[in-house]
């Protein structure tokens, strides 16, 4: 086990826990469908939907493959209106560069988990800086990347029979779009910063 | 208690948490920040919401309370029920109690709670910062709290408490670090500063930071931190070098004052734990030779600060100006050399503390003769840990297997101490216990000595001794 | 008293009003504790020796009880042992009780199985209505029928049983009445002229599903005087002794795969067992500030599995066994507060009579175990239990005034009342991550009162579910 994979697997998993975290927050799914699990010694909410999880594992596990092949610059989870498609909000995760020293820097992982902990909990509350959720949403994610990175890895993609395509060019333009800073993380090994963007039409 | 320009100070900071920096303000995270006593900080909570409440308007702001009270368990028997609810809920439940024996607010933030998520994360953060601490701030004082101190009690723990220093000081090395974010780290920096002044206390807050290096300033970069850190880290080791030297002469009596103060005066618990670390440290790198001076100048301002209470700022800088500098990668490997270094250092160190011991505990000397007899002998585990089974839970088998290609004086010089500690600490435990002890450890070295020839276990156990280090 | 059936608050909103700022210095109420547990610490770790030991010395030390019980109860009957019945002598017999049963999980049956023998149901409770009592004394064994009831009884019971051998029914003894032991005297309860409190906790099982972090900072918060009114926290201030019966980490802990596998592996799995002591020991660090606290270990917490129990080890805890105030005991714990005796385990023993008889109140087990004068007569039977030679510590040989068990399903308490004047409080405590209560018991009055932690936040009703987005 390398450092740099180890960095990865830490960086896909938070971004699995981001994105149920932001379904929970944002009211897409019922909170009944949500269990309290321990993630980084904190009680975090989980998705319980088979279907939504087996869609969130496809796409952390194709996110850790990009990661490891090439650069990922953001990651975002988009919260769509469900017929027209048009992006109403987006919790974006931007990566620095992932250096592979960190194993000497923060060993036990300590400094890290308490940062990611630290995005966990300012997302949590962000639901107080936005507009009130809107109901009949939908949502997906998309990943920054590369044309090279993507092609690196497309062929494991489709062998796993869970294909990226190129975004719709609608669903990533926001109009009169607002940012709200949730948190962000400078370290040795990771530079990481999460914001989430909403548009005007959504009040 | 605090005047009243304290008090509107505080306000504005708690506005500024929950307004400008959406944080989760409960009163537990708020007394500890604001090193205030609890109650305190619920009034405080209180009148914030009172206000922003009377001035009409947009009321973005969300209150989870705090209610105790006697109910019914499902099946209609008496209880008492401790909830945190939101103020929607406030009512429903407080109906739901036949009496109401408390009530009062929990939390203040914007965002509306789904679930108690958010609130145990930020009392989960502000509680792991100041584990040593979380209670000083409330209402309940239990006087006889103290430390375990005394000789084999830190050194039993030691490998273990510097593991925990460790990863707390990381924490607070880490959140200088973020809070250079959007976090709004200068807000708060300045918010405390706010806080500090009207007290006067700010110009000792400046000298003190730059004694420390700039140990308080809080919004330093990254980079500029690590640099200060290391330097810090060197002025620590100073301290602990010294600390090291003088405790040559007079360490057992420096011990037996730690244990009377355990008595006899109610010592504040984190400043004993502080300096129960500071001891391991000294123990662990007493390597670099330093000017005496040098630990006078460290350890006095420290144990000022300690008293000051009363700003925040100070604690987190004083944790982060002894242990600061253990995170930082470059000496690391130094360290682990020195360690190792140490340890021939640390035998004649415990030997001499030994010869010491020797002359106060007049009733012990059969045992310190054999002490000093016993050299030159490697040990087996198996002895000491039948030895240590009927004592309550020493760590010395573990700190035995780092001296163990080493004389046996350490082992014995440990013993000697574990005698002490019973004398001391457990008070019920009788003489004669310790006489069949003594003649235990007098036949001990034979045995030891028996059991090295045919057998070589030390070998692979060092080899793994070494990575538990390096692990560090 | 804020904790008791009838709480008189005064300063109720207290935080909540322009009143005056009063800020009393409650100090935590003073206590004296000792720990009698000398007889559970296992000194010499030898378990190449039979368990018969283990029965013949406590036949040995009972016998003399039950002779005594007897004699009381019929007169001068004459004692038999096995060997020496007469039959159609009307006489008593004092015996091991052995419980004979079909469904008793047994090795043979398993190796049975494995030759395409009949499989056995697997099952949580192995009681039969086939049952059948054996008495074994020293040299013999014996069927009883009649009185004495199978459901109720459990193996490794002493007990003295009248009646007789029948000319024509060789074998059986026929039980026309039994008795237990003599409960041991009490020390007479010392009087407290204040309300004082331990508070009893047990299965926190950090580290499992059910967990609750929350909660259990609550707890801690109320203990240390951090949450309540003014009456609240003078009220909390005489709780003097938090006792954490058992099981703080959870059966999902000792799963193995955890330690293989590395924690950001580990996707999806709840923490093993090193984050579940390290959350323990901060949750037990913030305690020790503030309060004495016993802790003693449970079925599933790192420490050894059998009876008894010994002490978590200090390194596991760190950040608490720093402070003077953190007890940590063997289970069984005998801990003697301010003179009053308090006898307890983490439940397993309660736990294994459910298992092996056919009562369904924990209460009444709990209490049994006291009518018989032993805390763990299962053991070494169906309960692990190391193999003493010398003596069985578990015997009641002092009767305590708060008698408890850990890790039950739900909170109960009775007060005992024995034949000399005893006074026994009974208690369950029930499992923290089941029910979020622990439990008070006044030291004054010997009442006894639950007090629950919980969060309660609406869920927020959605009319239309969003159909998942695939």
């Amino acid at each position: 086990m390398t450092e740099a994979s180890m960095g990865v697997d830490i960086l896909s998993e938070f971004v699995e826990v981001c994105i149920h975290c932001v379904l929970y927050s944002r009211g897409l799914y019922p909170q009944g469908v949500f269990e309290k699990r321990i993630k980084y010694n904190v009680p975090v909410q989980m998705c319980l939907h088979p279907g939504v999880c087996a869609y969130i594992t496809n796409v952390v596990d194709s996110i850790k493959m990009l990661l490891s092949e090439g650069q990922v610059d953001k990651i975002s989870v988009v919260i769509l209106e469900e017929n027209s498609t048009t992006p109403l909000e987006r919790f974006v995760i931007e990566l620095g560069s992932v250096k592979s020293n960190w194993t000497e820097k923060d060993p036990h992982l300590f400094q890290t988990e308490q940062a990611l902990r630290g995005f966990l909990l300012k997302l949590s509350v962000t639901d107080a800086l936005l507009h009130p959720a809107s109901k009949d949403v939908t949502w997906t994610v998309h990943v920054h990347t590369q044309d090279s990175t993507l092609s690196a890895v497309d062929e494991q993609l489709v062998q796993k029979d869970f294909p990226w395509v190129e975004a719709e060019e609608k669903q990533q333009q926001m109009k009169n779009s607002r940012l709200v800073p949730i948190k962000s993380y400078n370290s040795d090994w990771l530079n990481m910063q999460l914001y989430a963007e909403e548009s005007d039409k959504n009040s | 208690m605090a005047c009243e320009t304290d008090k509107a100070l505080l306000q504005e900071n708690i506005e500024e948490y929950i307004k400008d920096d959406n944080k989760v303000v409960t009163c537990k995270w708020l007394s500890l920040m604001h090193s205030i006593d609890i109650n305190v900080a619920k009034r405080a909570l209180h009148i914030f919401v009172h206000h922003q409440r009377n001035k009409g308007g947009n009321d973005d702001i969300n209150v989870t309370f705090f209610v105790a009270g006697l109910g019914k368990s499902k099946d209609g028997d008496l209880m008492h029920k401790c909830a945190v609810v939101p103020e929607t809920e406030l009512e429903v439940v407080k109906r739901s109690l036949a009496t109401v024996t408390s009530c009062h607010i929990f939390s203040v933030q914007k965002a509306k709670l789904k679930d108690y998520t958010p609130l145990y994360m930020t009392d989960y953060e502000v509680i792991k910062d100041n584990i040593d601490k979380c209670n000083r701030f409330s209402s309940i004082k239990c006087p006889w709290v103290s430390l375990k101190s005394g000789l084999s009690a830190s050194k039993s723990a030691q490998q273990d408490v510097v593991k925990v220093v460790l990863s707390e000081n990381k924490g607070h090395a880490f959140s200088n670090k973020t809070e250079t974010g959007n976090d709004s780290p200068g807000s708060k920096t300045r918010a405390l500063a706010k806080k500090v002044e009207p007290k006067g206390s700010i110009t000792s807050m400046f000298a003190s930071a730059s004694k420390k290096d700039g140990g308080g300033n809080e919004s330093s970069k990254p980079v500029q931190k690590t640099d200060a850190a290391s330097k810090i880290k060197a002025t620590k080791k100073k301290g602990g070098v010294t600390a090291f030297f003088e405790k040559k002469g007079d360490s057992p009596l420096k011990q037996k004052d730690v244990l009377l103060g355990k008595d006899s005066k109610k010592m504040d618990a984190s400043s004993e734990r502080f300096e129960s670390n500071v001891t391991n440290e000294k123990k662990q790198d007493p390597k670099r030779k330093k000017k005496q001076a040098a630990d006078a100048d460290e350890e006095a301002p420290d144990k000022k600060r300690r008293r000051r209470i009363k700003t925040d700022l100070f604690d987190s800088s004083d944790d982060e100006d002894v242990e600061a500098g253990e995170p930082e990668e470059p000496e690391e490997e130094i360290e682990e050399m020195e360690q190792f270094e140490v340890l021939d250092k640390g035998i004649e160190e415990e030997h001499k503390m030994t010869e010491e011991e020797q002359k106060e505990e007049v009733d012990d000397s059969s045992l310190t003769k054999s002490a000093v007899v016993g050299k030159k002998r490697k040990r087996t585990k198996k002895v000491v840990s039948k030895h240590y089974e009927d004592e309550e839970g020493f760590m010395v088998t573990k700190k035995e297997t780092v001296w163990e290609s080493e004389t046996d004086e350490e082992d014995e010089a440990s013993v000697n101490k574990q005698e002490k500690k019973s004398h001391q600490s457990n008070t019920s435990e009788d003489m004669g216990k310790l006489a069949t002890k003594n003649t235990k450890a007098k036949a001990d070295p034979k045995g030891k000595a028996a059991a090295k020839k045919n057998s070589s276990p030390q070998k692979s156990k060092q080899t793994s001794l070494m990575s538990f280090f390096k692990k560090k | 008293m804020i904790y008791s059936a009838n709480p008189q608050p005064v300063n109720v909103h207290s935080f909540s009003t322009e009143a005056p700022e009063v800020n009393p210095d409650l100090k935590r109420v003073t206590s004296t504790v000792e720990y009698k547990n000398d007889r559970f610490i296992v000194k010499d770790r030898s378990f190449n020796r039979q368990f018969a030991h283990l029965y013949a010395e406590r036949l040995m030390t009972m016998r003399k009880r039950l002779t005594a019980a007897a004699t009381e109860k019929w007169g001068n009957t004459p004692i038999r042992k096995l060997h020496e019945l007469i039959n159609d002598e009307r006489c008593i017999v004092i015996g091991t009780i052995f419980k004979h049963m079909e469904l008793r999980p047994n090795i043979l049956k398993e190796v049975s199985e494995e030759h395409n023998l009949m499989p056995q149901p697997i099952r949580s409770r192995y009681a039969d209505t086939k049952d059948k009592l054996i008495i074994e004394d020293e040299l013999q064994r014996i069927f009883v029928v009649g009185d004495l009831k199978c459901e109720t009884s459990v193996t490794g019971v002493i007990v003295a049983v009248l009646g007789k051998e029948p000319e024509d029914d060789k074998g059986k003894f026929h039980v026309e009445d039994y008795c237990y032991q003599q409960l041991p005297t009490q020390v007479p309860r010392p009087i407290i002229d204040q309300d004082k409190f331990i508070m009893f906790v047990s299965g926190f099982e950090l580290g499992g599903r059910e967990e609750r972090p929350f909660q259990m900072q609550m707890l801690a918060d109320l203990v240390c005087g951090q949450l309540g009114d003014l009456d609240q926290q003078e009220a909390t201030a005489s709780i003097c002794h938090v006792v954490v019966a058992g099981n703080s980490l959870s059966e999902s802990t000792q799963d193995r795969d955890t330690l293989t596998k590395a924690k950001y592996l580990s996707k999806k799995t709840s923490a093993g067992s090193v984050e579940a002591v390290k959350n323990l020991d901060g949750f037990l660090g913030q305690l020790v500030t503030s309060v004495d606290v016993t802790i003693l270990p449970g079925e599933f917490d790192p420490t050894n599995f059998s009876l008894p129990q010994q002490p978590f080890h200090q390194c596991m805890l760190p950040v608490s066994s720093q402070y003077n105030t953190l007890h940590r005991q063997t289970n069984p714990c005998d801990i003697t507060v301010d003179g009053l005796r308090i006898l307890g385990t983490a439940g397993q023993p309660v736990e294994d009579i459910y298992r092996y008889s056919e009562m369904e109140d924990r209460l009444a087990m709990l209490e049994n175990t006291l009518v018989w004068g032993h805390t763990a007569p299962t053991a070494p039977d169906t309960l692990a239990c190391y193999p003493f030679v010398k003596e069985d510590p578990f015997i009641v040989s002092n009767c305590p005034h708060i008698y408890f068990a850990g890790c039950q399903p739900e909170y109960k308490s009775k007060v005992f009342k024995g034949a000399s004047g005893q006074e026994v409080l009974l208690l369950t405590v029930p499992r923290f991550s089941q029910s979020g209560t622990a439990v008070l018991v006044n030291l004054r009055s010997l009442e006894a009162q639950p007090i629950s932690f919980h969060s309660h936040f609406p869920i927020v009703d959605e009319s239309v579910s969003p159909e998942v987005d695939k």
